[in-house]
């Protein structure tokens, strides 16, 4: 110790660069730690996340079907078709559209279904959002999204969607949540118009 | 400094010194994840191990941490252990990770984690400090239990998510909404504090009469 003191001119952890290594070699083995952890669910996790999105599937094309993996998986394979940018149900041919979008704080991502012939909405939800929990966040409630379904398409002026005490509302927004509330609205109806013109304009929106 | 016996320990982390009613730390979460008592559980599960292991590590690594960057690798090792619960929500409980969203990524930032690592882990040795978290944990985690068990009773009428209420009960929904939350935690503060005092109160007149 002595001589090494002599050598170095004071002890290890009293260098300056002592912190810095350190701060470095700590990094290091956490970061390794979490990498390895990252890794070894990665499958795991793109596992539940496409279970998880096939239920939301099946829920916005009004399929029925057990809520364990094996039955999502089996209604999926029987009821839905994958067609390149909808997902079709064969019994009803409803389709359901894949949507993004900025929400409050962070990217809105969902599914909303539309009828065959392009008139009503069949039901939406969402995969991801980082809405306030508790506020935004409710927009993952039954009650939220099951007043979508059944909605006329052409029903609202300014629409497709507004919400209700506004002329031709025909949803219901979240009190406390206006932000959020908008960012649904601003996301769905573009999108919901860019469907319609796709399919050759359906519905009565002209000017667009 | 004189040596802490464990009893010390788990009477101050979950009664005498209880993080949220006696220190009000961790109000932030307290407040956001009881609205059901699910929430709550998941949350304090996440925090008693995050305490724990952030003070075991932080004790076990005193002596070799340099003394003006010990804020820097204390929280270091926390959010390190968050990410390790984030990832274990994720992997295999994806229900309770969608519904507690951004906040198990906040954990990072209550308080009582950082608090405790500061005041206890710094000080003390690996197995105590690990020990204090839990305590600690625990006591954070009981305060949000009672909070989410009035608040999801009055405001879903469900207990756990099962129906108690019957046919008639009409949901409080300002229980559910932030609002509630700090109605409640406020009246969980002062009935504890009510309670201590009374108990202090008569603790310090029984000394005196037994001498």
């Amino acid at each position: 110790m002595t001589e090494e003191k002599k050598a170095v001119g004071r002890p290890l952890h009293e260098t300056y660069y002592y912190p810095v290594i350190f701060m470095v070699a700590l990094t290091v083995v956490f970061i390794s730690v979490l990498a390895y952890l990252n890794d070894s669910t990665r499958e795991i996790i793109e596992t539940a996340g496409q279970i998880n999105e096939k239920e939301s599937i099946l829920y916005v094309l009004g399929i029925d079907h057990d809520s364990t993996v094996e039955g999502i998986q089996s209604a999926y394979e029987e009821g839905v078709e994958e067609e390149t940018s909808a997902f079709v149900a064969k019994e009803s041919g409803i389709e359901a559209f894949f949507f993004t979008g900025s929400g409050l704080w962070g990217d809105i991502e969902g599914f909303i279904s539309i009828s065959r012939d392009m008139k009503t909405l069949e039901g939406l939800t969402f995969t991801k959002q980082s809405e306030t929990p508790g506020l935004g966040g409710r927009i993952e409630e039954l009650w939220f999204k099951e007043q979508f379904r059944g909605v006329e398409i052409d029903s609202a002026e300014g629409g497709p969607l507004a919400y209700r005490p506004e002329p031709g509302g025909n949803v219901d927004a979240i009190s406390g949540a206006t932000s959020t509330s908008k960012a649904v609205l601003n996301i769905l109806n573009p999108f919901i118009r860019e469907k319609l013109d796709e399919s050759g304009g359906g519905g009565s929106n002209g000017q667009d | 400094m004189a040596k802490i016996k464990t009893k010390d320990v788990w009477i101050m982390g979950i009664w005498k010194e209880n993080p949220v009613v006696i220190q009000v730390l961790g109000i932030c979460s307290a407040l956001a994840v009881t609205n059901r008592m699910d929430n709550a559980l998941i949350m304090g599960a996440g925090l008693i191990f995050v305490t724990a292991f952030s003070e075991f590590t932080v004790s076990i690594l005193r002596m070799h941490t340099p003394k003006h960057i010990r804020m820097m690798v204390q929280v270091l090792i926390i959010s390190a252990f968050v990410i390790i619960v984030d990832i274990y929500l994720k992997a295999y409980l994806p229900n309770a990770s969608k519904a507690l969203g951004p906040y198990v990524g906040l954990i990072i930032t209550n308080c009582i984690i950082m608090g405790r690592c500061e005041v206890f882990a710094q000080k003390n040795r690996p197995a105590i400090s690990f020990l204090d978290g839990i305590f600690n944990g625990i006591g954070y985690t009981l305060v949000l239990m009672v909070v989410a068990f009035a608040r999801e009773l009055l405001g879903f009428g469900t207990f756990f998510g099962i129906p108690v209420m019957g046919q008639g009960w009409m949901n409080w929904v300002i229980m559910i909404m932030p609002p509630g939350a700090f109605f409640m935690l406020a009246l969980v503060v002062w009935g504890v504090n009510t309670v201590r005092e009374k108990q202090e109160t008569s603790e310090s007149a029984g000394e005196v009469k037994a001498r």
